[in-house]
């Protein structure tokens, strides 16, 4: 850790961010359920998901796991094309839905590069994932990083040294999805394989 | 601005400090989405598994909103598996069974009439009376999915012993084989310590009695620790997935595999010394003359395993120490279970794991002599039961009540539909009682339903070790539905000491299974009421914990009610695992010639033709009793398809998505293939949990209107409910062999 010494009075805004480790991601849909409830997403729709792909000949085949997100972007494309300006970035990052100002016009659902929004079938407003913003506020982690059995995702303050996401991100090489957006993805992966990033659509499971 | 409560929400000031769940002492919190209004927690124990993970069930009012893990809980840490946060679809089912039910009309015709549970227990009691009166309580059967105490103490006191606990059962043929080696029916592993973990069958990334305890101390020892995880299997299943090594190998040929690693390590001498050569001299020289024909050339080309592989394999397993074997499903399954299962417990013996740091270690819970009783009660050295209620039905004659309480094995045994055609024979059971959550296929064919309340309604406590080795006590309290005060004041048995405490009662008129047997017991009077004397399930929980000398030091059931659990201070000893070990193994004792394990090939095996295929099963993660009609998991998990290798597909002209037709001696069935490399070309698999023609709309994937908004949006009912794999597995259970082979079906694939 090579980063100069700052004084108290020099603290950074907080920037918050998501870490999968993919090493220690096993599969297992916790994540996805626990959005489920956490924030009464109706069926038919997802807030979160898990991709998952196949690679390689038997008996050397390998399977790939991508749990997904919203990335919470830097520079979110969303938000620069809403008409209403309904989708609003927080000074934190976080990247929200006001739901009385949205009109349902899925602008924002053309534009994200990453697909994560979808239309409420019964309020019809966008939504996506919001990092939980609600339990953040109180003190918690999102739910998925509660509920997670393996402790396989982080979130946290990135501008924070101290915190678990910044030296986790620190010390390994990290990923994050579509890079060459221009977006600046705010979700990040360790371990991350290009092709599971790339396949249109997960490959059988059950 | 304008904002509205999510807006509000979104831009409240940072006053916290972050930190996991708990902002300050005392119990972990969950918010309100739209107001912020922090839940009322209520820490229970989950029950969707045989796990016991602690879990936090939050009530926003008096419904039940969220179900998370509890951080400070040994085992989970604050973790929990999917199905564990499905437990309140469970609850808040609205396709729950509310009243009992009696039949009207002929057995199997789905007509009932309701009625009341004074009604029921009249109806109980004259089938019971006439039993006991005449000392005949051995024609009644009862077949128990999920384990309760008081159901136990009930049935021995009518003296009656032909139970099936499935929970039991399941690990009958491991437990054996471990007993049979070590002399100690129960072992775990220090998994968070090992360096070199060689899993045969077990599946701890997706379905384990330990899951999410386990799979976080596995993950954790392989990407924190560096430790290098080995899993054979047929399949590539999750954990294979989340491996250092795939290893697949034949069906049912673990065994031989584990031979063959320890004829390697025996050859090349690197084998544990001090237990042989202080107990048991002769033993090496007698395992190496056993093992001498099991070599790598046969293990080759028995299991498909290269023999440079098999080598290269036990070279590690014997170096990396500390190395432990672990045995799963997908060995204990076969045929040759028992005996596969002695061969990789002898490979744990001979790197002289037992009672090490990363190795195994027996998690029995009380004082030294509480261990040394459950031991000496428990060391079978082959395994003995029944697998399924049809050969328990089969084995008696003039059979009169069955009773079956969260057990569907109407779908769920081996050779279903056979098990439900002596169902529907009310010659061969004159009386069949169901106590469930749902009307689950088997409670279709009941002539009495009673609906049974779920873990996150009733009382329970547990003794365990935790994985940690520490004595732990899982409790389970009521966290739905929350009375209001003036449902408690009008309720008969108000008592004016309870008016501050939370009351809670289970939904609709279900019930626990614990009071049902109460109340039987009292009506029954005479001395059966004396065997049971206890209120309630409350006070017969309160009764037990109150024998907890430590606990009640700290507490008691306050303590619990408060924490969910308790955990005692000091750790058992790993040392006292080898001590019982040198103790009790057949292998230490010199004076009696030890069994040694050989494999047993799978009979019928030799004649395949290159359409004929081994099935095996698999249970995925979100599949478990309790969420056959959770609405997040039908979800995700609504079809199965035939895993088959690409090759094998390809020669017999299938593609991924052909549809196929798949028989075995029992039945057929039709489906989609899923061509896949992740499967051994002689096998092909099928995912269980699906399929269902009971338990309700939700596992039907039948959208309908109630009054949960998400019954209509059901969207996958169209492309199918999948198929039941266990129409076609066949009930293989013979005197001759010791285990059930509930993954040897041999089925031909057809294409259509």
């Amino acid at each position: 850790m090579n980063q100069p010494a700052r004084l108290k009075s020099e603290k950074r805004p907080i920037r918050y961010a998501m870490l999968f480790d993919l090493r220690k991601c096993i599969g297992c849909y916790t994540c996805v359920l626990a959005c489920k409830s956490e924030n009464d997403v109706p069926l038919g729709v997802w807030r979160s998901w898990i991709k998952r792909i196949e690679k390689g000949r038997y008996p050397a085949a390998r399977e790939f796991i991508l749990p997904i997100v919203c990335n919470n972007c830097d520079n979110p494309v969303c938000v620069t094309v809403c008409p209403v300006g309904s989708s609003i970035k927080r000074p934190d990052g976080i990247v929200y839905i006001d739901p009385h100002r949205c009109i349902g016009c899925r602008y924002c659902m053309a534009a994200c590069p990453y697909g994560v929004r979808y239309i409420h079938p019964t309020r019809k407003i966008a939504e996506k994932c919001f990092w939980c913003h609600h339990r953040v506020d109180t003190g918690l982690d999102p739910a998925c990083v509660e509920a997670c059995p393996t402790g396989a995702i982080l979130f946290g303050d990135l501008n924070d040294p101290d915190s678990p996401i910044a030296k986790a991100v620190a010390r390994n090489p990290v990923q994050s999805i579509k890079a060459d957006m221009g977006t600046r993805p705010y979700t990040f992966y360790i371990g991350l394989d290009r092709d599971v990033v790339e396949a249109k659509k997960t490959e059988g499971n059950e | 601005m304008k904002l509205g409560l999510s807006g509000f929400a979104g831009l409240t000031a940072h006053k916290y400090a972050r930190g996991k769940t708990k902002p300050d002492q005392g119990l972990p919190v969950s918010v309100s989405r739209t107001s912020l209004k922090k839940y009322q927690a209520i820490p229970t124990t989950c029950r969707q598994c045989p796990a016991g993970c602690g879990i936090i069930a939050y009530l926003d009012g008096d419904r039940l909103v969220q179900v998370l893990g509890n951080p400070d809980h040994p085992d989970n840490r604050g973790g929990l598996c999917a199905k564990g946060i499905a437990g309140i679809n469970l609850v808040n089912d609205v396709e729950r069974l509310l009243y009992p039910l009696k039949r009207v009309g002929s057995r199997g015709s789905s007509s009932w009439s309701r009625i009341t549970w004074d009604e029921a227990y009249s109806i109980l009691l004259t089938r019971l009376e006439p039993l006991i009166s005449r000392g005949e309580t051995h024609r009644l059967v009862v077949d128990s999915g999920s384990e309760d105490p008081l159901l136990d103490e009930f049935l021995s006191s009518l003296g009656c012993s032909s139970v099936l606990k499935r929970q039991v059962e399941k690990n009958n043929c491991g437990q054996a084989a471990l007993a049979s080696v070590f002399g100690l029916h129960l072992l775990e592993a220090d998994i968070e310590n090992s360096h070199t973990i060689f899993n045969f069958g077990a599946n701890p990334y997706e379905n384990h009695d330990r899951f999410v305890g386990m799979a976080r101390r596995l993950v954790r020892a392989r990407v924190d620790n560096g430790a290098r995880l080995v899993t054979f299997d047929v399949r590539m299943s999750k954990t294979a997935a989340g491996s250092d090594e795939w290893i697949p190998l034949k069906a049912g040929t673990d065994g031989l595999l584990a031979l063959a690693l320890i004829k390697v390590i025996l050859d090349s001498g690197l084998h544990h010394r001090d237990y042989f050569r202080k107990k048991n001299q002769g033993f090496i020289a007698r395992l190496k003359k056993h093992v001498s024909r099991y070599t790598l050339d046969y293990a080759e080309s028995e299991c498909g395993v290269p023999s440079r592989v098999i080598e290269k394999l036990a070279l590690r397993f014997a170096t990396g120490s500390p190395a432990v074997a672990l045995v799963g499903g997908g060995v204990t399954d076969h045929y040759n279970g028992f005996e596969s299962a002695r061969c990789i417990a002898l490979l744990n013996l001979l790197v002289g794991n037992v009672g090490k740091k990363g190795g195994l270690f027996y998690p029995g819970w009380g004082s030294e002599t509480d261990r040394i009783f459950q031991i000496s009660k428990s060391a079978k050295t082959k395994p003995t039961g029944f697998a399924d209620l049809k050969t328990m039905i089969e084995s008696k004659s003039r059979l009169d009540t069955c009773l079956i309480y969260q057990s569907n094995p109407a779908y769920s045994d081996a050779d279903c539909l056979a098990l439900e055609k002596i169902l529907k024979d009310e010659d061969k059971i004159p009386f069949l009682v169901v106590m469930d959550t749902h009307m689950t296929e088997t409670a279709l064919l009941a002539d009495l339903v009673l609906p049974a309340a779920t873990y996150l309604e009733s009382w329970g406590v547990e003794t365990r070790l935790s994985m940690e080795r520490k004595p732990l006590i899982n409790f389970n309290q009521p966290a739905a539905t929350l009375l209001s005060d003036a449902q408690v004041l009008r309720s008969p048995a108000f008592n004016i000491g309870k008016l501050l405490d939370r009351q809670f009662r289970p939904r609709g008129e279900s019930r626990e299974i614990g009071n049902l047997c109460l109340e039987l017991s009292r009506r029954l009077g005479g001395k059966m009421a004396e065997f049971l004397p206890y209120e309630d399930t409350l006070d017969f929980v309160r009764k037990r914990i109150a024998g907890h000398d430590d606990v009640s030091r700290q507490g008691g059931i306050q303590y619990l009610k408060q924490h969910g659990y308790w955990e005692g201070e000091h750790p058992l000893s790993l040392a006292e695992t080898e001590v019982l070990f040198q103790r009790y193994s057949p292998v230490l004792k010199a004076s009696t010639p030890f069994d040694l394990p050989e494999y047993q090939p799978l009979p019928n095996q030799g004649t395949k033709g290159n359409n004929v295929f081994v099935l095996t099963t698999f249970k995925p993660n979100l599949s478990a009793y309790g969420t056959a009609n959770s609405k997040w998991v039908r979800e995700f998990f609504h079809q199965n398809q035939l895993w088959m290798n690409t090759g094998s597909a390809r020669k017999l002209g299938i593609k991924n998505g052909s549809r196929v037709r798949v028989t075995s001696s029992v039945g057929s069935l039709t489906l989609r293939v899923l061509a896949t490399e992740r499967i051994h070309p002689d096998s092909a698999a099928l995912a269980i949990g699906v399929g269902h023609s009971g338990v309700g709309n939700v596992a039907r994937g039948k959208a309908f209107k109630s009054q949960d908004r998400d019954t209509e949006l059901i969207w996958w009912g169209k492309k199918g409910n999948g198929v039941n794999p266990h129409q076609i597995i066949e009930s293989q259970w013979s005197a001759s062999w010791p285990g059930q082979g509930l993954k040897d079906t041999l089925i031909t694939v057809e294409k259509i």
